[in-house]
């Protein structure tokens, strides 16, 4: 426990307020002068799934790498990847992914996936590495549980085994022009497949409905709810799992329907009574999205 | 969850290119049993890569990380890890064949003796990420498959030391990190997706990304950037090195792994099969665009070795320079025009948006 981002004690206080995905996303579009809003970053980066049933799932809910490499790729950037079985094996890609950017244009931060351990779970955020000091071997990881200075590979031997990195090659029109970078159009595609990942993904929604069919018990239902509070931001955190986000980026995007607009909001407040205490309004909340998602897809025209 | 195959099948599917034949080969017979050129489609194949460094000039023309793009677009998606020794990437293989689970190894084509005289690797510049299905991990073997054979082959393990270990990686200053002793898999979604949608996003994708590449490398600038580079090839480099890059050229974009014609007929095929299988007629022109691309692909090649075979190679060299501009001009009206109807179909351009106009800004 001694390696760990933030240790149980730490992480009865963790608190945030905008979706961990936001946060080292931000810091590059920051360096790069792109505005875009937390909630169409979210949707980019398909970051507002579902929450595992099991506990042993990585940051998943969140996107896991595919967060960056989606959000990336839908921007128009490259996403380089490397994942690696040791720690030492990434420290030595991600070095010299930091040598490469600088000698292609500058360096810029580069996304992980940081383990941060509390409770009887374990949690995987969205993190932001920066300031690699190559001869100390340390490296700045910024989340949103905080900021701290690590050694390099104690970081990846934490967050094993998911240990690796995604970093962003900006476009040059980026760049070169970031007041007339529009990413609407890109950003309203991402939504289509967002809807359509929530559907029929590997994390789907299908995946709560089969759970939930199993009449799950109180301390089960009490974990998930736990989980889902951690990953929310604890105290002062979202109480609508992220839903609404998902409704202020159809609004800014103008895209979607009304009725997939109004059941987020729906199952937004239903997953809010979730996380209040209300164990039924989980499934409920479930229900409305599945059902919405199902008529979506029959409108746009399904082939199964 | 959908549920693949447990083991690679006896009878491999053959195809144009190592990846998508993979993924066709890992969803055969699934509920999300696809061909390779739908695959191809889906993983955003179509694409331009050329760069040149040091007197050599790398060309490509697929779009990078097929089997992602692949994943990304039908709501699933692809683990790997890379080893530091053929030892610890065997190891995760042969746990994941004994969970059911088909692995693939990332590894350089060329450095795998299956291909000796079947493909003239030694004809074009390294360029790595090959996929090699692995059937069985043996004591000093592996039992594999690859895309241009039915049964299994075998490859004993000191060549596939040699191939994993990625010997290019590092000759290309600009290239990140190889992957080397990599071992991935495909983690499918779990359900079918809605085939029509996912069709049409990632061809909105894929048109999008060749007409706004992320940089000169890539995409319609990339072919720009193939026009400048041999319109200037002349003074740049001598006659038997012009001759070995327009070869290793006219090889990549038609030999090795494109089916021929730079990928842009199993493209084509993608896009007829989408429109019949999947009802969307609207890409049946684009099919055929394609199919036309392709041999128009297929001649240029012919053009770059027919120079590399002529006493003075830069003889009639502007027709070299003219064919890539016509090439560049036919591929950005081609995908401008599939980009306005995929997009159109999909709702998603922004006149078709409920309310135009507003910020996204924060």
């Amino acid at each position: 426990m001694s390696l760990s981002l933030l240790a149980q004690d730490e992480l009865v206080g963790w608190t945030f307020e905008a979706h961990p995905i936001t946060i080292p996303h931000r810091m590059l579009l920051d360096e790069l002068k792109l505005e875009i809003s937390d909630a169409v970053i979210a949707v980019m980066s398909s970051a507002v799934g579902y929450l595992s049933p099991d506990p042993n799932d990585r940051g998943l809910p969140l996107g896991g790498f595919d967060a960056a490499f989606d959000f990336y790729e839908s921007l128009g950037f490259n996403g380089e990847h490397f994942r690696g079985a040791t720690p030492e094996t990434v420290r030595r890609a991600l070095l010299r992914q930091d040598d490469l950017a600088a000698r292609r244009w500058r360096t810029l931060p580069i996304f992980s996936l940081g383990r941060y351990c509390g409770g009887s779970s374990d949690y995987w955020l969205p993190v932001g590495l920066s300031d690699f000091e190559h001869d100390s071997r340390t490296v700045q990881v910024t989340s949103a549980a905080g900021v701290k200075v690590v050694e390099i590979r104690e970081f990846f031997a934490e967050a094993s085994p998911t240990a690796g990195y995604i970093a962003a090659v900006p476009s040059v029109a980026a760049i070169m022009s970031p007041g007339r970078f529009d990413t609407a159009p890109a950003a309203r595609r991402a939504l289509r497949m967002l809807l359509g990942r929530m559907l029929s993904g590997y994390g789907s929604v299908d995946m709560l409905v089969e759970w939930l069919a199993g009449r799950p018990g109180i301390a089960e239902l009490s974990d998930y709810r736990a989980r889902l509070r951690q990953l929310s931001g604890g105290e002062r955190g979202n109480t609508t799992w992220y839903r609404d986000q998902i409704v202020a980026a159809m609004e800014q995007l103008s895209t979607g329907s009304e009725e997939m607009r109004d059941a987020f909001v729906t199952s937004g407040a239903l997953f809010g009574a979730f996380l209040a205490g209300e164990d039924s309004a989980l499934a409920a909340a479930v229900e409305v999205e599945r059902e919405a998602l199902v008529d979506f897809h029959g409108k746009v025209g399904a082939h199964r | 969850m959908i549920e693949l195959r447990t083991a690679w099948p006896d009878e491999y599917r053959r195809g144009s290119h190592c990846f998508s034949t993979m993924l066709s080969n890992i969803v055969a017979d699934s509920e999300m049993d696809l061909t390779e050129e739908l695959c191809y489609v889906l993983g955003c194949g179509l694409g331009l890569m050329f760069y040149s460094e040091d007197e050599r000039y790398l060309i490509n023309s697929r779009m990078h990380d097929l089997e992602h793009f692949f994943a990304r677009h039908v709501g699933g998606r692809i683990d790997y890890e890379s080893h530091d020794d053929l030892a610890g990437m065997l190891d995760r293989a042969d746990e994941w064949i004994n969970d059911g689970v088909l692995p693939f190894a990332y590894c350089e084509a060329r450095d795998l003796p299956g291909f000796e005289g079947v493909l003239p690797w030694r004809d074009v510049h390294p360029f790595g990420e090959h996929a090699l299905p692995i059937r069985a991990v043996r004591e000093d073997h592996i039992e594999a498959n690859d895309y241009l054979w039915r049964p299994p082959i075998i490859v004993n393990h000191e060549d596939l030391d040699r191939a994993a270990s990625m010997r290019s990686d590092g000759k290309v200053r600009m290239a990140s990190a190889a992957h080397k002793y990599a071992v991935g898999k495909f983690v499918p979604p779990r359900a079918v997706p809605n085939w029509r949608d996912a069709i049409l996003l990632a061809v909105a994708e894929n048109s999008h990304l060749l007409l706004n590449p992320v940089n000169n490398t890539q995409g319609q600038r990339a072919l720009k950037s193939l026009e400048r580079q041999l319109s200037s090839m002349p003074s740049v480099i001598d006659a038997e090195d012009a001759r070995g890059e327009l070869i290793s050229m006219a090889t990549t974009l038609e030999k090795i792994g494109t089916g021929g014609g730079a990928g842009r007929h199993v493209y084509g095929r993608g896009l007829k099969q989408a429109a019949e299988k999947f009802e969307i007629p609207e890409l049946l022109p684009f099919a055929q665009a394609y199919g036309k691309l392709g041999g128009q692909w297929r001649r240029f090649s012919r053009d770059l070795m027919t120079h590399a075979a002529t006493p003075d190679v830069f003889a009639d060299w502007q027709v070299l320079v003219l064919g890539a501009r016509a090439l560049r001009n036919a591929e950005v009206e081609t995908a401008t025009e599939m980009f306005a109807v995929v997009d159109s179909l999909l709702g998603t351009s922004a006149n078709d948006a409920v309310v135009v106009g507003r910020s996204i800004a924060r």
